[in-house]
């Protein structure tokens, strides 16, 4: 029992990290952040992009800049996935690992009603998210809303074991060899500048891809439910208080998580072959473009998607020519190494990517960590502005 | 080092978070074998403040010393091998470690805890490790903790936790000890030993420096009282003279 | 049915006995990284891929690439067995260093992120640099041990089972020694509340980079058995995110924060994995299985649920009644070998047979679902443990 204090209560948060009982407290006011530094961080991957594509049209001419479109395209096809996987995280807390799965079956489900029951691949793409909105349900509900409030592991445990799952089901059910959709995917069409884009791996993709992004926008900033997202996503106790039902908008999520998966499935299973690995294989693209815009953010996993799908083509030309010229053996198949450093560096110096809020519980930038450390005792001034310990 | 020689010397320490100010030039002279109360409404810094001396944050500017070692800027670890120990507010004891295994962990150079020293000097080690236990043992039976040496630390209770952190705080043989709230949920009769407890110690020899809001405790137990305010130290001195201020009564209800 | 051990059983339990090891190495090290030090290492894979080309590259003789039939690989130092081994302990090593230093101060899940990516991209190297790493081909004519001494394939697949027990028992008492140290101690002080013991100082970076290092050196000797055990590499195959995620199961399930957990599990895996194997192999179809084929599983199982019961059992029955230990023991014996029994009459329908190993995996991912949501200390609980006391806990 704590006696009276003659004090008037004035909340101030301090930056207390709490790790291991597992509190994330929220440091910084956000209104204070300036908003030219956002607008900054925001261009500044983009400026790099268009200059690399500067570089490349001038190194490379033609080859440089159809890279780039390659790369619009392959950004299409990971936007809707690094949408859904950066919503549910900032909701549930957790990195999906069967997200790539989810893809999967979506791409698959597709196959089913556009090969096996030789439908138009429109009513694939009308089918594969509302099955997979079941799947996202089925698995909340059984699965992962018992894990709440253990902490981040735990589910990421556990959805590993969900991808073993769904994974090798899919296998099970429709066998391993590679497969294709029965649609035209092979002609392309010319472009102006010696250019060229094929119809549906290319244009549809990218004009599905856009439309997406617009609808997730539109849904998000106009609709109840998805201001309610947002809030929950920011801080689920506050959002609670103001009424949300957090039951509701978990659900929610996970039915536009795995539909946005199955959509996105569907277009890996236009540019790659269909098979049991195709959402895995490109799980690691998702997770660079989702911590690149930062765990939470729709627009950050656009604005990631973007990049990392840009950035990944784009390094094509210049992996080639250190193929030919440095000795590097079957060069382009490293494109998506340029993807993991993209993420490394991200995680070692804003591991909250660029629209994410608050730094991390347990997250220091690991090299303004590793300057702390190396300076020396005694007989110096303290460096302006560095954290320590975590 | 003489009695009125103080230990601890804050010049010009500055930490902003955002655009707020959290300390903002403060200048603090804690002198040894005292205890030195640091109060102030929420909100003033206190926290902060100790949180950069302890080395949770750095600073942005100013400087910390520790009689002629300059410790700003330094990681945790190093500030407690200079001599400065932090306890918290609410106890973090290492639950499923026994008691005992909580205090010993404190010691600060423990040739057993170097991997290398495992390999080549075994034995050396196993010593130390009889020798902190004895050690460990002794301190338990100062803060009176001794029965429950090997009881996992989550058996205990909340006071019992508040003893394990002093306890934990004189094992690494430190100048100074930083209790931040010491007496926050703590019940009066558990109280009134803590404190009397703190002053045995400081009769002792050792040197407290303390956060806290329970004012009957502040005034009559400390040596010495500074007030922090919007980030700046607003009063300091005896109790008496703090306790008349007419800025501190301001403070604490204007704030 | 009579009970007989042919040479060929000998060879097969012998198969059994190492690639249970080698998994168990595995899972100790993560055990270290994750069990003891809450390090969420995803990228086991690439730990394991190092240990095995290092040795593979160590141990191989010169051989020239081929044109149009083997793109070639780094090698030719014909080194013997325990120099491999070393060099494969000291690559894992330097790769877990270089890896932790700018990772380990990320949140698990960032960890197992950047980790998975790392064994990712590690497999792509290993796939496409065909000069140096013989590509998807991978390395052959890896000499088994020991090769001036002449043994016969069957002694050699013997002596494999014995070195890698071996090094299992010595890495695991390695581990019990360091384990039970003040230096333990620290890491599971840095486990519970890394900011506490901090201030309280300990450096608990460094604390933590040792015990992923150590982890690493061991998942990379591990790979180095792996090689010497099939005599081949390739990154196909077996280092795979399927792997990483196998030796999570086998954590998972026998129990982390515990050394004999860990073995547990990985050895209660590898049998299951084996089993169904060879029931796939001979259940159903036009196969049916002999007698002797029954009997090598029966062997196989009896001895293995004899170790295992020992394992799990004894610590907490050794002081009470030895019938009891015993009735159960022999209770759970005869259910497994009924079991295995009624495959002679049992036929698989072939659908079900195809998928055998889906099916397989899919039960793995089951049993990490469940043990997460409803046992998540595995079998095998955590105990207080005691550092160096006389004292009784």
């Amino acid at each position: 029992m704590r006696r009276k204090a003659l004090l008037s209560v004035r909340p101030f948060h301090g930056q207390m990290r709490e790790r291991g009982r597992g509190r994330e407290t929220d440091a910084r006011p956000r209104s204070v952040t300036p908003r030219l530094r956002r607008t900054l961080g925001l261009l500044a991957p983009l400026l790099v992009l268009l200059g690399v594509l500067a570089v490349s049209v001038v190194l490379l001419g033609a080859k440089g800049s159809q890279s780039f479109i390659d790369g619009a395209v392959t950004a299409s096809v990971i936007i809707p996935g690094a949408i859904g996987l950066s919503l549910l995280y900032g909701i549930r807390k957790f990195a999906n690992f069967a997200h790539g799965e989810l893809m999967t079956l979506g791409a698959f489900v597709a196959y089913f009603v556009n090969v096996q029951l030789e439908q138009s691949i429109v009513l694939g793409f009308l089918t594969a998210p509302l099955v997979l909105a079941f799947v996202g349900i089925a698995l909340e509900w059984s699965i992962f809303s018992k894990l709440e409030g253990k902490g981040p592991v735990a589910a990421l445990v556990a959805s590993i074991g969900v991808s073993l799952i769904l994974q090798n089901l899919v296998a099970a059910l429709w066998g391993t060899d590679f497969k294709v959709y029965d649609v035209p995917l092979a002609d392309t069409i010319p472009l102006p500048g010696g250019h060229r884009i094929a119809p549906i791996k290319g244009l549809l993709t990218l004009a599905l891809g856009a439309t997406f992004v617009l609808s997730v926008h539109f849904l998000l900033t106009r609709t109840t439910l998805g201001k309610a997202m947002r809030a929950t996503s920011d801080n689920m106790e506050l959002a609670r208080t103001t009424g949300i039902r957090a039951r509701r908008v978990i659900l929610w999520t996970w039915v536009l998580s795995a539909a946005l998966a199955a959509v996105a499935g569907i277009l890996i299973g236009f540019s790659r072959d269909i098979r049991p690995t195709m959402g895995f294989d490109l799980l690691l693209l998702v997770f660079a473009a989702v911590i690149l815009g930062g765990i939470g953010s729709a627009y950050g996993a656009m604005l990631g998607g973007l990049v990392i799908g840009l950035a990944t083509e784009m390094s094509g030309p210049y992996l080639d020519w250190l193929d030919t010229n440095a000795g590097l053996v079957h060069g382009i198949a490293y494109k998506p190494v340029v993807a993991f450093l993209i993420m490394v560096l991200v995680l070692l110096v804003r591991p909250q990517g660029i629209l994410g809020g608050k730094r991390p519980a347990g997250g220091t930038g690991a090299v303004r960590w590793l300057r702390s450390r190396l300076v020396s005792r005694g007989g110096r001034s303290a460096p302006a502005g560095v954290d320590h310990g975590l | 080092m003489r009695p009125e020689e103080p230990i601890l010397r804050i010049r010009g320490l500055r930490k902003a978070f955002g655009g707020i100010r959290a300390v903002d030039g403060v200048d603090i002279d804690v002198a040894a074998k005292t205890i030195t109360g640091l109060i102030g409404p929420n909100g003033a810094g206190k926290t902060t403040l100790f949180n950069m001396v302890c080395g949770l944050y750095a600073p942005d500017d100013g400087e910390i010393w520790l009689g002629d070692h300059r410790i700003d800027g330094l990681p945790p670890h190093l500030i407690v091998q200079e001599g400065i120990v932090k306890t918290w507010q609410i106890p973090r004891e290492f639950r499923n470690l026994p008691v005992l295994d909580n205090v010993i962990l404190a010691a600060r150079a423990h040739p057993g805890e170097q991997l290398v020293n495992l390999l080549i000097r075994p034995m050396s080690s196993r010593r130390t490790e009889r020798r902190l236990e004895r050690a460990a043992l002794d301190i338990l039976q100062i803060v009176g903790l001794a029965e429950l040496a090997e009881e996992p630390a989550k058996s205990l209770s909340g006071g019992q936790k508040k003893l394990l952190e002093l306890a934990r705080a004189l094992m690494t043989d430190p100048q100074l000890i930083l209790l931040d709230e010491p007496m926050a949920g703590v019940n009066p009769v558990l109280a009134t030993r803590l404190m009397a407890l703190i002053q045995s110690l400081r009769d002792a020899g050792h040197t407290f420096f303390l956060i806290e809001h329970d004012m009957e405790v502040v005034m009559s137990r400390c040596d010495r009282i500074i007030v922090m305010h919007e980030g700046r130290k607003i009063a300091e001195g005896l109790p008496a003279e703090v306790r008349r201020d007419p800025a501190v009564l301001e403070s604490y209800l204007g704030g | 049915m009579v009970f007989e051990v042919l040479p060929g059983d000998i060879v097969e339990i012998a198969a059994f006995l190492s690639m249970a090891s080698i998994f168990a190495l595995l899972t100790l090290g993560l055990n270290l990284q994750w069990g003891h030090t809450g390090l969420f290492n995803a990228g086991i894979a690439a730990f394991f891929a190092l240990g095995a080309y290092a040795a593979a590259i160590l141990m191989t003789p010169p051989s020239p690439p081929l044109p149009g039939v083997y793109p070639g690989h780094l090698g030719g130092y014909s080194m013997p067995f325990l120099v491999a081994v070393g060099g494969s302990a000291l690559l894992a090593a330097i790769a877990g260093l270089l890896i932790a230093i700018p990772t380990l101060r990320l949140r698990a899940d960032y960890l197992a992120i950047a980790t998975l990516g790392l064994s990712e991209v590690l497999r792509l190297y290993l796939n496409n640099d065909e000069p140096r790493t013989g590509g998807t081909y991978g390395i052959y004519q890896i000499p088994k041990l020991f090769p001036e001494y002449g043994f016969t394939p069957h002694q050699v697949e013997v002596l494999t089972a014995v070195v890698a027990v071996i090094l299992l028992v010595v890495v695991l008492a390695l581990l019990q020694y360091v384990g039970s140290s003040p230096w333990a101690r620290v890491l599971k002080a840095v486990r519970e509340d890394e900011d506490a013991a901090e201030v309280l100082g300990k450096d608990t970076f460094k604390v933590k980079l040792q015990a992923f290092v150590i982890g690493c050196a061991i998942m990379g000797v591990a790979g180095s058995l792996f090689t010497v055990f099939l005599a081949f590499v390739e990154p196909v195959t077996s280092f795979r995110p399927l792997t990483t995620f196998t030796v999570w199961a086998m954590l998972i399930l026998g129990g982390s924060g515990n050394h004999r957990g860990a073995v547990f599990g990985a050895f209660l895996f590898w049998s299951f994995e084996w089993i169904t194997v060879r029931v796939s192999l001979f259940a159903g179809g036009t196969a049916r299985p002999s007698f002797d084929q029954i009997d090598l599983m029966m062997a196989v199982v009896t001895i293995e649920t004899i170790i295992l019961l020992w394992f799990l059992l004894w610590p907490r029955w050794r002081k009470r009644s030895i019938g009891r230990f015993l009735g159960v023991s022999a209770a759970i014996l005869a259910a497994e070998n009924l079991l295995l029994a009624s495959l002679l009459f049992v036929r698989l329908p072939p659908w079900l047979l195809e998928r055998l190993a889906l099916i397989r995996l899919m039960v793995v991912g089951l049993l990490i679902v469940l043990i997460v949501m409803y046992r998540p200390q595995g079998v095998i609980p955590e105990r207080l443990q005691t550092i160096w006391r006389e004292r009784p806990v």
